[in-house]
C-alpha cells in the first residue's frame, strides 16, 4: 500500500477531502453552536476516518444573513466559533495528525455589514467607494442572469445611504467588490496571506467567475477576472509552497477548463456537471449522462485537479442540466416542494438515496473512483437525514450526529438553543443515526466508508490516472479503467436495482488477472473474448489489474 | 419437432443488454435502403422528444435485404435537423439489427418483433411500415401515446381512401370483417400497427405463426385476434400509402387474402357467430384528407379473363356452391352487361366460406377457385363506379357492408351446420 508523502506538492491529486461547517460540528461552550474546541476534540474521528484535508466553510465574523458567506471581516474568527488563537490550536493539532486545512475565501463580495462597505457606502467621496460597483441607474449590465432566483428580483440594490445602485450577483446583502480597483486585490492578497501565514493549507475559493464585469457581456468568466485570478495564484506560489487554491465555478467542464489556465490559476476546481449526473444515471438505471459528460470533459494540466462531491452545503444544483433533466430530476428526487430550491434540492445523500445501504454505497464508490480528488460532506458517512422544512440550505446543515445521547453529543446546551434543530425522525434521527453506534458495528456504514476510503488511498491511480470508458451492450454498468503509468484498476458499476449480466470487452487488457480490491479475491484472467460479469443489485467492484 | 425459437442467440444476447423496456419499435425489412434510413430517423427522435424519460429500443428483423437495409440501419444517425427537434437524449437509444429466422415472411419478422417484446416487458410494441408513406417523428408519436395512456391495446392506421382504390378492401374484407366481427374496422389489411405488450404475447401463444396463410396476411389476422380476444381495438388516421402500379400479382393477393380471411374466420367463429351489430371503433389522430387518386383498370380486360375462368372452373365450383346459386353466378357472368349483384355477391362469399369446413376440400383449392369469382366482381365494380359520382360509389359501398350484415345468419347456419 502506497502512501503519499506530505511534502508532495501536488499532494491534493491523492487528498479525500472532508468538508465541514465549524458551526455544525461540534459545540464545546453550550451556545448551541459548533466552535474550534469542539472541532479540535473531533480531530481523532477525523483522522480515523483517513480523510487528508479538512474545508471549513467560512468561519469568519458575519451577520450570519447567508451562512457566514457574508463576511464582515476576514482576518478575524467568529466568536461563537472561538477566537484566532482557537483556530491555531485547531490548525496546529490538525498538522500533527497528517490532516490538512483549507478555508473559504469569498473573493466575489463583502456583508453590507463590512466596514469597507459601511465605509464606502458613506459617502460618494469616500476612498473606499470605489472598492464595490455603483451606478446611478439600474441598467448597466442588462441581462445578466439572476443566481438566487427564489429571492432576488435584480443583480442591483437601491442603497438609500449614499442614493446609488450597487451591484450584487448573490443576496442583496452581499455588496460586490470592484475588482478593477488594485487597492482591492491588494487587500485581499493581504487577507490571503493573513491565513497562509498562520498555516493554512489553502483556500476554496467562493464564485469566482462573478469577479469582474463589463457591459454587454454575461459578467462571467471574463478574460479580467482570469488575469486577477492569476495575479493572486503568482503571489501565493512566490511566497508559499504545497498550497491548493480550490475554484468553485459552476459551469461546464469546458468553460470551467480556463480557470486552471496552464497550471497558474487554480490548482483544483469543483467539476459540478458530475454531480448530478451521477445521481440521475443511478435513477435511469443508464450510464449515459455519466459517460457523456465524462467525455465532455477537457483534459487539464497535470497539475491541476477536479473536485468531485456527493452533496455538499447547498441545494443539489441543477443549474447545470437541460430542463429535460432538471424536471428529470426534480419528480424524481424532490417530489416534495419543499424539497427545491432556487434550480435544485436541498436534501442529502441518504434520504436521496431513500436510505438504501446499496444505493449509497454504490454512489461513494462512483464518488471514490471517478476522476478527481473526492470531496465528502459531513455526516454523509454515517448517512445523516435532512429537514426540508428547515429555511434556505439549512435542511443540509444541521448539527452532527455524534451519539444517541442529548443533543446528540453535538453539544451540552438547552436542546432550545441549538443553532438548528437536530434531525429526530425515527429512520435519520440523531437516535438511530450516529457517529458512536455506527463505531461499534463493524459492518456500519460509517466503517464501511472507512475501508472505501483507506482502498482509495492506496493507489495513486484513482487521483492521478486517466479514465477510458467500456462501453458495453448492457447500458446499466458503467465501467471504467483508471491508469496511472503501470497501474491500471478496473471499475464496474451496476446501476440498477435489479441482477445484470454484462460482457465487457477486454480484450486491450487480455492476459491481465484482475484482483479485487476489497477483499483480494483473484478473478479469472481476461481473455479475448468477453468477459462475462454477473452482478448483484447496486453492485460495484474495483479491480487491481495485474499482468503475472 | 424441434420449433426454432424466434429468438437467435445474437438478438437475445442483445436484448439481454437492453433489458426491460417501455416501448418497443419493430421494423421489419426487405430491401428498403430507399426509405428505411428516415423511419430510423423519425423513431428516434420521437424516442428522444416526446418520451424522453421512457425506455425504449428499435428492433430491425430483416428479412434478407440485398440492398444494404441493415447497414443503413445500423449506421442511421441524428442530422443536424432532428437535433433542432430534439433535446440531449436522457436515456441510450438502443437499435438491433438482426436477420430473423424462419420461413421468409412478414409473420415471421413480426413473431421476432413479438418475442422480443415479451422479453423486455415492453408496453407498447409498434410495427412500422419501413416503405410507407412518409413517417415523421409525430407519426411515431401518435401511434405510442394512446397505448401508453391505456386508452386501447391495439391501434390499426386508417385513412381516406377514394373510393375507387382497394377494391379488395372495400368488395370483400372490410365488409366481411365488419358483419362478422360487429367493428367498423376502415382497414383490416395494413403492414403497420401498434399494440399492447399484453396483446403482442397473447399472440405469441397462439399457433397461427406457422399456418401458411399468416404468410401474406398475418396483419389482418392480428386484427381479428385483436377484436376477437376482447382487446380494445382502435384506429389511427394516417396518409393514404402510395398506390402500387400494375398490380402483376393480383390473383395471388386475392388468394392468399382470402386464406387469411378463412383461417381468422375458423380461429375465432366463437366469437363472430355471436357477435351483434356493429360497434363503431374510436378514432386518433386527424384525418389527413389526402386520399390519391384511384388507379386506372382495365376492367373490360379483367372481366373477360374472369369470365373465361369461371367457366372452367364451373365443375369445381359445382362440388361446393348449391346448384340455385351457381346458376344466378352462370347467368350473371355470360350476360353481356357488366354487372355484380351485392347479394349474390354477398351469399356467393359466405357459401365458399362456409365449404371450407365441408370435409377434405383444402383451404387453398377453395381460395383458388374464389379468384375468378372476386375478379368478376372486381371488374363490375370498377365498370359501375367509373360512371358513378364519388357520393354515390361511398352510398353503395355502405349498402353493401349492410348487405353482408343482414346476411351473415346464413354464414353462421351454414358454419354451424358444416361441422
Amino acid at each position: 500500500m502506497s502512501i503519499v508523502k506530505s511534502a508532495d506538492p501536488l499532494w491534493y491529486k491523492d487528498a479525500v477531502f472532508y468538508q465541514l461547517h465549524v458551526k455544525s460540528f461540534a459545540d464545546s461552550d453550550g451556545d448551541g453552536i459548533g466552535d474550534f474546541v469542539g472541532l479540535t476534540s473531533k480531530l481523532d474521528y477525523l483522522e480515523s476516518l483517513a480523510v487528508n484535508c479538512l474545508w471549513l466553510q467560512p468561519m469568519y465574523p458575519s451577520p450570519f444573513r447567508d451562512d457566514g458567506y457574508d463576511i464582515s471581516d476576514y482576518t478575524d474568527i467568529h466568536p461563537c466559533y472561538g477566537t484566532l488563537q482557537d483556530f491555531q490550536t485547531f490548525l496546529n493539532h490538525a498538522h500533527q495528525r497528517g490532516l490538512r486545512v483549507i478555508i473559504e475565501l469569498v473573493l466575489n463580495h463583502t456583508s453590507d455589514q463590512h466596514p469597507w462597505f459601511t465605509e464606502a457606502r458613506s459617502s460618494r467621496e469616500n476612498p473606499r467607494r470605489d472598492w464595490y460597483v455603483w451606478s446611478d441607474s439600474d441598467d448597466r449590465y442588462r441581462g445578466v442572469r439572476i443566481i438566487f432566483l427564489d429571492t432576488e428580483r435584480s443583480n442591483w440594490a437601491w442603497d438609500p445611504v449614499s442614493r446609488a445602485y450597487y451591484w450584487h450577483r448573490f443576496f442583496s446583502h452581499q455588496p460586490d467588490l470592484n475588482y478593477d480597483n488594485p487597492a482591492v486585490r491588494e487587500e485581499i492578497w493581504k487577507v490571503m496571506k493573513f491565513w497562509l501565514d498562520l498555516g493554512v493549507d489553502g483556500f476554496r475559493v467562493d464564485a469566482v467567475p462573478y469577479l469582474v464585469e463589463r457591459e454587454g457581456t454575461s459578467c462571467e468568466n471574463l478574460p479580467e477576472t482570469h488575469a486577477v485570478l492569476k495575479e493572486l495564484r503568482s503571489r501565493v506560489d512566490a511566497n508559499y509552497s504545497g498550497k491548493v487554491l480550490l475554484a468553485e465555478a459552476n459551469m461546464w467542464p469546458e468553460d470551467v477548463r480556463p480557470y486552471f489556465g496552464s497550471g497558474d490559476e487554480f490548482h483544483m476546481s469543483f467539476h459540478f456537471p458530475v454531480m448530478p449526473r451521477m445521481f440521475m444515471a443511478l435513477r435511469l438505471e443508464d450510464r449515459k449522462p455519466l459517460v457523456d459528460i465524462i467525455e465532455r470533459t477537457p483534459s487539464i494540466p497535470d497539475s491541476c485537479q477536479w473536485g468531485i462531491f456527493l452533496r455538499n452545503h447547498d441545494e443539489l444544483t441543477l443549474e447545470m442540466v437541460t430542463e429535460v433533466e432538471r424536471e428529470y430530476m426534480w419528480d424524481e428526487y424532490a417530489q416534495d416542494p419543499q424539497a427545491r430550491i432556487n434550480l435544485g434540492i436541498r436534501r442529502r445523500l441518504a434520504p436521496l438515496m431513500e436510505g438504501d445501504r446499496r444505493r449509497i454505497e454504490l454512489m461513494s464508490g462512483l464518488l471514490m473512483s471517478l476522476p478527481g480528488s473526492p470531496i465528502l460532506y459531513y455526516g454523509d458517512e454515517i448517512g445523516m437525514g435532512d429537514n426540508v422544512y428547515l429555511g434556505d440550505r439549512n435542511s443540509v446543515r444541521t448539527p452532527m450526529q455524534w451519539s444517541g445521547d442529548v443533543n446528540a453529543g453535538f453539544s451540552p446546551a438547552d436542546p432550545e438553543r441549538l443553532w438548528l434543530p437536530l434531525i429526530s425522525d425515527a429512520v435519520y434521527g440523531y437516535q438511530a443515526v450516529n457517529v458512536q453506534s455506527q463505531q461499534r458495528n463493524p459492518t456500519s456504514l460509517l466503517n464501511w466508508t472507512r475501508r472505501l476510503i483507506e482502498v482509495r488511498r492506496s493507489t495513486s491511480v484513482f487521483g492521478r490516472g486517466s479514465i477510458e470508458v467500456v462501453k458495453p451492450a448492457n447500458h446499466r454498468v458503467l465501467a471504467f479503467t483508471r491508469t496511472l503509468g503501470r497501474e491500471t484498476a478496473l471499475v464496474v458499476n451496476n446501476l440498477a436495482g435489479t441482477a445484470q449480466v454484462v460482457e465487457l470487452d477486454l480484450s486491450h487488457l487480455a492476459g491481465a488477472i484482475p484482483i479485487e480490491m476489497f477483499g483480494g479475491s483473484i478473478f479469472p484472467r481476461i481473455g479475448g473474448e468477453p468477459y462475462i460479469m454477473m452482478m448483484g443489485p447496486y453492485d460495484f467492484y474495483w479491480f487491481r489489474l495485474r499482468w503475472l | 419437432m424441434e420449433q426454432l425459437s424466434a429468438l437467435p442467440d445474437a438478438l437475445l444476447r442483445q436484448l439481454i443488454a437492453v433489458g426491460q423496456v417501455d416501448v418497443l419499435v419493430g421494423l421489419p425489412t426487405l430491401n428498403n435502403a430507399a426509405t428505411v434510413v428516415d423511419v430510423v430517423r423519425a423513431v428516434h427522435v420521437c424516442f428522444t422528444r416526446d418520451f424522453p424519460r421512457l425506455r425504449t429500443v428499435m428492433i430491425n428483423s430483416d428479412g434478407g435485404s440485398t440492398d444494404g437495409t441493415p447497414e443503413l440501419i445500423r449506421s442511421a444517425s441524428f442530422t443536424e435537423a432532428d437535433m433542432v427537434l430534439t433535446s440531449h437524449p436522457l436515456r441510450t437509444l438502443h437499435r438491433i439489427v438482426v436477420p430473423y429466422h424462419g420461413l421468409p415472411g412478414k409473420h415471421t419478422a413480426l413473431r421476432t418483433v413479438f418475442a422480443a417484446g415479451e422479453l423486455t416487458q415492453a408496453k407498447v410494441v409498434v410495427v412500422l411500415d419501413p416503405s410507407g408513406p412518409a413517417t415523421t417523428p409525430g407519426r411515431v408519436t401518435e401511434m405510442i401515446t394512446p397505448i401508453t395512456r391505456s386508452e386501447v391495446e391495439f391501434l390499426a392506421p386508417c385513412h381516406s381512401r377514394h373510393p375507387r382504390d382497394g377494391v379488395l378492401v372495400t368488395q370483400l374484407v372490410r365488409p366481411l370483417v365488419r358483419a362478422l366481427y360487429g367493428v367498423a374496422l376502415d382497414e383490416p389489411l395494413g403492414p403497420e400497427f401498434s399494440c399492447s405488450g399484453r396483446f403482442a404475447s397473447r399472440c405469441l401463444e397462439r399457433d397461427i405463426w406457422d399456418h401458411e396463410a399468416a404468410r401474406f396476411a398475418i396483419d389482418m389476422w392480428l386484427r381479428t385476434e385483436a377484436v376477437a380476444e376482447g382487446f380494445a381495438v382502435g384506429q389511427i388516421w394516417r396518409p393514404a400509402p402510395t398506390v402500387a402500379g400494375a398490380r402483376t400479382r393480383l390473383r395471388e393477393a386475392v388468394q392468399q387474402v382470402v386464406m387469411a380471411l378463412i383461417e381468422s374466420l375458423r380461429a375465432h367463429d366463437s366469437f363472430w357467430r355471436k357477435a351483434n351489430g356493429v360497434v363503431e371503433l374510436r378514432r386518433w389522430g386527424t384525418d389527413p384528407k389526402d386520399s390519391p387518386d384511384a388507379p386506372t383498370w382495365d376492367y373490360q380486360a379483367l372481366a373477360e379473363q374472369a369470365r373465361h375462368d369461371i367457366g372452367e372452373i364451373r365443375p369445381l365450383l359445382k362440388e361446393v356452391l348449391e346448384a340455385t346459386l351457381l346458376a344466378r353466378i352462370v347467368e350473371e357472368t355470360s350476360s353481356l352487361e357488366l354487372r355484380s349483384d351485392d347479394e349474390l355477391w354477398v351469399r356467393t362469399v359466405y357459401a365458399l366460406a362456409a365449404a371450407t369446413r365441408r370435409g377434405p376440400t383444402s383451404i387453398e383449392h377453395l381460395a383458388g377457385i374464389f379468384v375468378p369469382l372476386y375478379l368478376w366482381r372486381a371488374a363490375a365494380f370498377m365498370a359501375h363506379a367509373a360512371i358513378e359520382t364519388d357520393a354515390t360509389v361511398r352510398e353503395e359501398l355502405e349498402s353493401l357492408c349492410q348487405t353482408f350484415q343482414r346476411l351473415k345468419p346464413l354464414l353462421v347456419d351454414h358454419w354451424s351446420a358444416e361441422v
